[in-house]
């Protein structure tokens, strides 16, 4: 019987953990997300058509119970299992009445333990099957790295994992702690050995009896009665029911916890992984391209080296010989030219590798290119020259930057990443020119008058420009230039730096490092500005589970702290009765012993 | 400028009154430098790159259409206002007056359908809130224009459905929404900033295709707004009460003074300027402030409507649905940006 509930139990828990887990992890990601809404649309599809089949007065909660469902998951794993507990204490009482002798030794005594479990030869194949497993799992996991949603899931459970472990820590203290107590009270009181074949988790369940005054040694006397055997059935079952639900439970708000700090960390590491493996990729192309020109130049110079020697063959044929020991001297020349080629090409891959970094950083630093922009903008270049100064800026300072607004997996990817933020950046650089530039033309002005077609209002292209002499152009003009100083062209610099910076700049890992070394930029005099260019970082949408679950989720826990506690004390209490007991025993036995020797 | 000058005021935010006063007091404090940097052009500064990006957008192009730039500009200069010394408050309360002239909510409020409803409204929470019927006025008039910036309605004909729609809510509603929207979280406790609830209002009121009409469409974007108010508050309360600023996506943020505060982030820089007696951080050494803006964010406030049993009631008694689909931006960078779309669809 217990091994039926235990097996029933576990079932229940392997079952609600995941579910219970999906509930909350599932705005992260967006396919079970999909999935959710698809089952949500067949949900509703599904009770449209029950309505036709004349199924009237469907309450509207049956359209939400799926959601209610997962968002009271909490409150459903907790009917479940006191339904298995009254369950469990049903067949207990049915089966005491029975057989009227049924000991809870019984049950527990049949669980092997676990050098039994190891010593077994399938089991042996089993635990080499899970290690071979988990050892394939990390070999993938390096070739994973490209996908952001795996690797951001390992690299959070990972730093989990290494928080769960003080957990467990806590765990193991609370179990030795209280599963050791009947083992010291046994050896103190000098019981028969049989109390102590029951292992760990008899221990631990006597304990629990024991805190309750349920002490199974009211079965050696002989004075257990009805009302005192009823309860301990209900025990029983009570505590392989709430021991594991309020660890688990403290499990899973931890854990959700846990992930909602790790993940954004994460998140930036991902992208700090992108820009290495494509800087490693490079490197390796750089490499193979050194290798490459390495073989051409052999070549070409085992050629030269096949016409010298065929012009020395030809000396030697007029009479002309070769000093001894010549050939041998080459080979060792061209394999030692060899492994400098290779050395070579690891140590320029390497130097590739870290100068792009510090060549970013450094132009960044500088921005030289900036002011060549600022006075394009000044001096009202068009549109073809502007792109292509801003293009060469963008290209130029920034390409590593540029890795984290596109897909590096693919070449469009990056590409279209770029050319969405570009487009967007570049066209607000023409809006600014339009402002700042004396020399614009009438028909590129900023301001339009609005042009109302059949579908509303045309695209601003379409509509009229403004003259110069409207006070309205005057004032913006005005308003840029006098207010907000955009006349200085340091200034306008900056403006410049903000714009760039604006969606390139998003990523915090740089941002703290730019920070750091945007302090020594001259090229641009207000630092003020800089710093604003650094800070506007995007809103990185972090990630958050239902805050609406956690009043519940609080209550519950704090309820089963409650319990933890309340049972930890009746723990402290019945302890402290048992040392006393065993005090005055061993005091008893030892007043005795003495007795009789001294008699 | 939100992240960058640490002001947490969005432009577009202020003009369709998403925000609150609170909002500006950031804002207000970088106006006011003088020794660091010049306060006032920096501010300038950020108002006009906000206004060029939206410029550059894909809806523009790199220009803007004259009506579009009055609009901002106006704005502009309501917002330029914290430089001259105003407080928050009367910038906030200078730009509805501005917008007001237009709408003239004062003469809609006095016509005769709407007269019996106001003093309905003001005997059931005017004596408890309101010194005189005069101010209870003024609180109704802020909470329609509120709502009809929200709404993008820029003339005085447009606003006969919100009317129609905002009296036509039950007295509990509307006593809750009037409280909630006139709320600046400067010495009158915490208000409530939902993001994203003018995307809901205009979202329902432009679903052409919908059977109901106007007024009634807007009817249920404003009970939505009165259940995410609420759930808002109660997320709120659960905050001060647990002395945390909680889970991403909302935000306490409390400033009665100079510098900013709370937040997950602010925290350390706050510890360093302080501020004066009278800065309380949202919740500090167990201290909790009695004023500030509470930010919920637009997922936080998409996954309350989306779990909002009410809220879900509401919808399901006008035979409508509302369907909130997460949308992620560069899905391959793990960006998410939510969005709200309502397909309406008969059940």
């Amino acid at each position: 019987m217990w091994n039926v509930s235990a097996l029933a139990f576990e079932l229940v828990l392997f079952i609600c953990l995941p579910l219970s887990l999906f509930a909350d992890l599932k705005p992260a990601f967006p396919k079970l997300q999909q999935c959710s809404l698809s089952l949500s649309k067949i949900q509703t599809t599904l009770l449209t058509s029950l309505k036709a089949f004349r199924f009237k007065n469907i309450p509207p909660m049956i359209f939400s119970v799926r959601d209610f469902l997962i968002h009271h998951l909490f409150v459903l794993l907790d009917l479940i299992c006191l339904y298995l507990y009254l369950r469990v204490v049903a067949l207990e009482f049915d089966a005491y009445c029975n057989t009227n002798d049924m000991a809870w030794e019984t049950g527990w005594g049949s669980l092997k333990p676990i050098t039994a479990f190891l010593s077994g030869t399938e089991n042996q194949v089993y635990l080499t099957a899970i290690i071979g497993l988990f050892l394939w799992f990390k070999m993938v996991t390096t070739k994973l790295q490209a996908f952001s949603k795996v690797t951001v899931l390992i690299a959070a459970i990972s730093q989990m994992i290494g928080e769960l472990f003080s957990f467990f820590g806590i765990l193991l203290m609370v179990f030795t702690a209280f599963g050791t107590t009947k083992y010291l009270l046994t050896a103190l009181k000098g019981v028969s050995s049989q109390d102590t074949e029951g292992g760990l988790l008899t221990s631990v369940f006597a304990e629990f009896l024991a805190s309750v005054n349920m002490d199974d040694d009211s079965k050696d006397n002989e004075i257990e009665d009805d009302e005192a055997t009823l309860l301990h059935h209900f025990l029983g079952p009570a505590f392989a029911v709430l021991v594991p639900l309020i660890l688990m439970n403290v499990l899973i708000t931890m854990l959700m916890d846990l992930y909602s700090n790790e993940k954004e960390a994460a998140e930036a590491h991902w992208c700090k992984k992108q820009v290495f493996m494509v800087l490693e990729e490079e490197a390796r192309k750089a490499k193979l391209e050194a290798l490459e020109a390495d073989r051409r130049r052999k070549i070409e110079e085992a050629e030269t080296q096949a016409v010298e020697a065929a012009a020395a063959a030809l000396n030697a044929d007029a009479g002309a010989k070769e000093p001894p020991g010549g050939t041998p001297l080459k080979r060792n020349s061209i394999s030692g030219q060899r492994r400098g080629a290779d050395l070579w090409g690891i140590a320029r891959s390497r130097f590739l590798m870290q100068n792009r970094v510090v060549r970013t950083m450094k132009q960044i630093i500088t921005l030289e290119t900036i002011h060549d922009l600022a006075v394009s903008l000044k001096n009202g270049e068009s549109d073809t020259h502007l792109k292509e100064k801003f293009t060469e800026h963008v290209n130029t300072i920034v390409p590593e930057l540029q890795y984290f607004v596109g897909d590096v997996r693919t070449e469009d990817g990056i590409d279209q990443g770029i050319e969405k933020i570009s487009n967007k950046t570049l066209c607000t650089l023409n809006a600014l020119r339009r402002i700042v530039s004396p020399t614009i033309p009438i028909r590129d002005v900023f301001l339009r008058s609005p042009v109302f077609g059949k579908t509303g209002l045309e695209p601003s292209h379409k509509c009229s420009p403004l003259p110069h002499s409207d006070e309205r152009v005057d004032k913006l003009k005005r308003y840029a230039m006098d207010v907000v100083g955009l006349s200085d062209i340091s200034v306008l610099e900056g403006f410049i730096a903000c714009l760039t910076f604006e969606q390139l700049g998003k990523i915090m890992l740089w941002r703290e490092q730019l920070q750091e070394v945007i302090g020594d930029c001259h090229s641009v005099s207000d630092l003020r500005v800089l710093c604003i260019a650094l800070d506007a970082e995007s809103c990185h949408s972090r990630f958050l589970p239902s805050f609406r679950n956690l009043p519940v989720r609080l209550s519950v826990c704090v309820s089963h702290m409650a319990l933890l506690l309340f049972h930890a004390l009746f723990h402290l209490v019945a302890f402290a009765g048992h040392i006393q007991d065993s005090c005055e025993e061993g005091f008893r036995s030892g007043l005795h012993l003495w007795t009789i020797r001294a008699a | 400028m939100k992240k960058a000058f640490e002001a947490d005021f969005i432009f577009g935010q202020f003009g369709q009154l998403e925000c609150v006063a609170g909002s500006l007091l950031n804002l207000q404090s970088i106006a006011m430098e003088r020794k660091e940097f010049d306060g006032k052009r920096a501010m300038h500064f950020g108002l006009l790159m906000q206004t060029l990006g939206i410029a550059g957008g894909p809806r523009f192009g790199g220009h803007m259409v004259t009506f579009v730039w009055d609009s901002f500009f106006e704005n502009i200069e309501v917002v330029g206002r914290l430089a001259d010394g105003k407080s928050p408050v009367e910038v906030y309360n200078d730009f509805i007056d501005l917008k007001n002239e237009k709408f003239k909510m004062g003469e809609k409020l006095a016509l005769e359908e709407n007269k019996a409803t106001v003093r309905k409204l003001y005997g059931a929470m005017g004596s408890a809130m309101f010194a005189n019927y005069g101010m209870f006025v003024a609180a109704l008039e802020k909470a329609l224009v509120r709502l009809a910036l929200m709404l993008r309605f820029s003339k005085e004909e447009q606003l006969s459905p919100l009317i129609e729609a905002f009296f036509g809510l039950s007295l509990v509603e509307l006593s809750a929404l009037v409280k909630e929207l006139n709320r600046s979280g400067i010495d009158d406790g915490w208000a409530i900033l939902l993001m994203f609830s003018p995307t809901l209002l205009q979202n329902l009121n432009n679903d052409k295709d919908s059977h109901l009409s106007c007024a009634e469409r807007i009817q249920i974007g404003l009970k939505c707004l009165h259940v995410l108010y609420k759930e808002a508050r109660k997320s709120l309360e659960l905050n001060l009460f647990v002395g945390s600023t909680g889970e991403a996506g909302a935000r306490a943020r409390s400033r009665s003074g100079g510098s900013s505060v709370a937040g997950e982030s602010d925290g350390d820089a706050e510890d360093e300027d302080g501020g004066g007696s009278e800065n309380v951080e949202g919740i500090r050494g167990g201290r909790v402030a009695e004023n500030g803006v509470y930010e919920v964010d637009c997922y936080q406030v998409a996954t309350w409507a989306k779990n909002s049993i009410e809220l879900r009631g509401i919808i399901a008694t006008k035979k409508k649905s509302i369907h909130l689909e997460h949308s992620f931006l560069d899905d391959r960078l793990g960006e998410a940006l939510f969005r709200i779309d309502r397909v309406a669809t008969d059940l």
